[in-house]
């Protein structure tokens, strides 16, 4: 690839790419990178704030992941942090929280908006369609901690749920949900019901307005309903897209701990809503015990990496299948 | 045939009234209560409140201008700053050819695969090390390192830009940072500034950081000082209310004022998140 000429692409120097090309073979590679040293010299921003904020983090994390860790000292213990992530039982907790948050909200992603996506994009042309992606889109300037915030009160004993169910009758229903070791991880999933608004929306949408209407055309004059449609001709065509916001979801939720952060703290009692995003930020904000929380983040950062993997293989293999 | 049409229309009117309705929902409830008498939160919390109790606005404001303020001085240093390194080096990896150039762009974009919250707990040895804790520079500088994917996009869009135009102004003996400057920079005016809107908004929203390396009052963000400001000041509970509708009002300008660009820019940010 390198000394290849390229249409688009430029050399430093007097003479164009064309011409340098010839003389790049036979000068010595230093040469050439010292030719080039301007280059360099711009990229050198962008990779210094790299190296302070993601490289060399990357890389101590992993170290003192394997250590004891306090900012002062640091002890290595070998596996001690990893062995400790497996018996303690609020870790274990926090993983099975953290599997049936993954599970909710992949089955959430995978439907709520698609579903008010799929209205809109059955409606006929005209103003209306643009109005209600409009009105699903608005939510989204809403900082996700004021929603959390929302909600929060909305759990409360005067809260929005709570009013609500005395409204309909239903108070003996009322209860304290974020308090309750039966429903506050619920509670947690439960935040921004009925989940439409947003990204997985837009996208959704999005995608379904890039079919071809000849395809859709077609299959109505098959006599296909609107369901037989939607299940066998419009799903299909945006499985690529659902794929992505599914590992996206998968991605967010496997580090996100701001709504038990904000709404429980990884309570009620020593675990009903910890996760180990929360415990690595609690191990830094309370325990000043770094080398565990660094472990624990090493274990997410392993899962996401993983993960991605899957997704690209999963993608090569449906462009090589058509 | 045109009744059940009709009728199939207005059934699905219907069902998205009733999801926008539920959307809808929290945030309605949380306008009203902003301006409920601290006597009738919790006896009356689903009730209209009239006449609205505009006192809760001038407590949260005392408290809030400062995060506020905070907020939108990391947001603009921090996004100028990223905004202008990465676009720099997403020229160079756009229009030029020399050694290492693809290496190093891998280099670039192993970070985009990385969500930054793991990196979380070594972040802030950094920020420590570096004696930052509890200042601005905290968040302007680590979030001006939040470049890859600004780096991604516009590398993408210089890479499109026709050659002639960058061809005839080297003619002319214009140098790298002219082409950069005159040429790539006013070309892609609506990349630049829907990356930005995403920079801005995505530093608006972040919580977990902040709340660790700037919980002080010299620079609380909005959202932290929210949640600092009801869990700590124990405000009058409609003046809690009310700074969280001050907290999301900078952002509901935003995108009032950049409509389209703000989705183009959330949409873009969606790849990497």
């Amino acid at each position: 690839m390198l000394g290849r000429p390229e249409s688009n692409e430029m050399s430093l120097g007097a003479t164009p790419q064309t011409a340098a090309g010839v003389g790049a073979r036979t000068r010595s590679r230093l040469a050439e990178v010292r030719r080039h040293w301007l280059l360099y010299l711009l990229l050198l921003p962008s990779f210094a704030f790299a190296a302070v904020f993601y490289y060399y983090p990357m890389l101590s994390g992993i170290y003192h992941s394997f250590t004891f860790w306090d900012l002062k000292r640091t002890l290595w213990t070998g596996l001690e942090n990893y062995q400790r992530m497996l018996e303690d039982p609020i870790s274990v907790t926090a993983w099975r929280n953290m599997l049936l948050i993954l599970v909710s909200q992949l089955v959430i992603a995978a439907t709520a908006p698609l579903l008010v996506a799929a209205l809109i994009y059955n409606l006929p042309a005209g103003r209306a369609p643009y109005w209600w992606r409009m009105v699903f889109v608005m939510p989204i300037v809403v900082p996700a901690t004021v929603t959390v915030f929302i909600w929060r009160w909305m759990y409360g004993p005067e809260g929005g749920i709570n009013e609500a169910l005395r409204l309909f009758g239903l108070g003996h229903l009322a209860r304290i949900w974020l308090g309750d070791q039966t429903t506050a991880l619920w509670a947690i999933i439960f935040v921004g019901f009925p989940w439409v608004s947003g990204l997985n929306f837009l996208l959704y949408l999005a995608a379904l307005q890039t079919i071809p209407p000849e395809v859709v055309d077609a299959a109505r004059v098959d006599g296909a309903g609107p369901f037989r449609r939607f299940f066998s001709v419009e799903l299909p065509l945006i499985r690529p897209q659902m794929l992505l916001l599914l590992i996206l979801t998968f991605v967010f939720y496997v580090r996100s701990f701001d709504a038990p952060l904000i709404m429980t703290n990884g309570g009620p009692g020593r675990a009903g809503t910890m996760v180990p995003g929360l415990q690595m930020y609690q191990a830094v904000r309370e325990g000043f015990e770094l080398g565990y929380g660094s472990a624990i983040g090493t274990v997410l950062f392993a899962v996401t990496m993983l993960l991605t993997l899957v997704y690209f293989t999963l993608q090569r293999r449906q462009r090589a299948g058509g | 045939m045109t009744l059940s049409r009709g009728l199939s229309r207005a059934l699905i009117h219907g069902l998205l009234l009733v999801f926008a309705g539920l959307t809808f929902y929290p945030v309605l409830m949380l306008v009203n209560l902003s301006f409920k008498d601290p006597n009738a939160f919790n006896s009356a919390p689903m009730s209209l409140s009239i006449p609205p109790h505009v006192e809760n606005y001038a407590l949260a404001w005392k408290f809030m201008q400062d995060p506020v303020w905070h907020n939108i001085v990391v947001g603009a240093v921090a996004t100028l700053l990223s905004l202008g390194m990465a676009s720099l080096t997403a020229f160079v990896f756009a229009r030029f050819q020399f050694p290492g150039r693809d290496a190093l762009f891998a280099l670039m974009l192993i970070i985009l695969l990385v969500p930054g919250t793991i990196l979380l707990v070594p972040m802030y040895q950094v920020i420590i090390q570096l004696k930052l804790q509890n200042t601005l520079w905290a968040l302007i500088l680590s979030y001006a390192a939040h470049q890859s994917l600004m780096i991604f996009v516009l590398r993408t869009f210089f890479a499109e830009l026709p050659q002639e135009m960058f061809d005839a102004a080297r003619v002319d003996g214009a140098s790298v940072l002219q082409l950069f400057w005159r040429i790539a920079l006013p070309l892609s005016l609506p990349a630049l500034s829907a990356m930005a809107i995403f920079q801005v908004w995505w530093i608006w929203n972040d919580y977990a950081w902040p709340s660790l390396v700037a919980n002080s009052n010299e620079a609380r963000t909005a959202v932290t000082g929210l949640i600092f400001f009801n869990d700590f000041s124990r405000p009058e509970p409609g003046a809690g209310m009310a700074a969280a509708v001050i907290a999301a009002l900078p952002m509901v300008l935003l995108f009032l004022v950049s409509m389209r660009t703000f989705i183009a820019g959330l949409t873009s940010g969606a790849i990497k998140e």
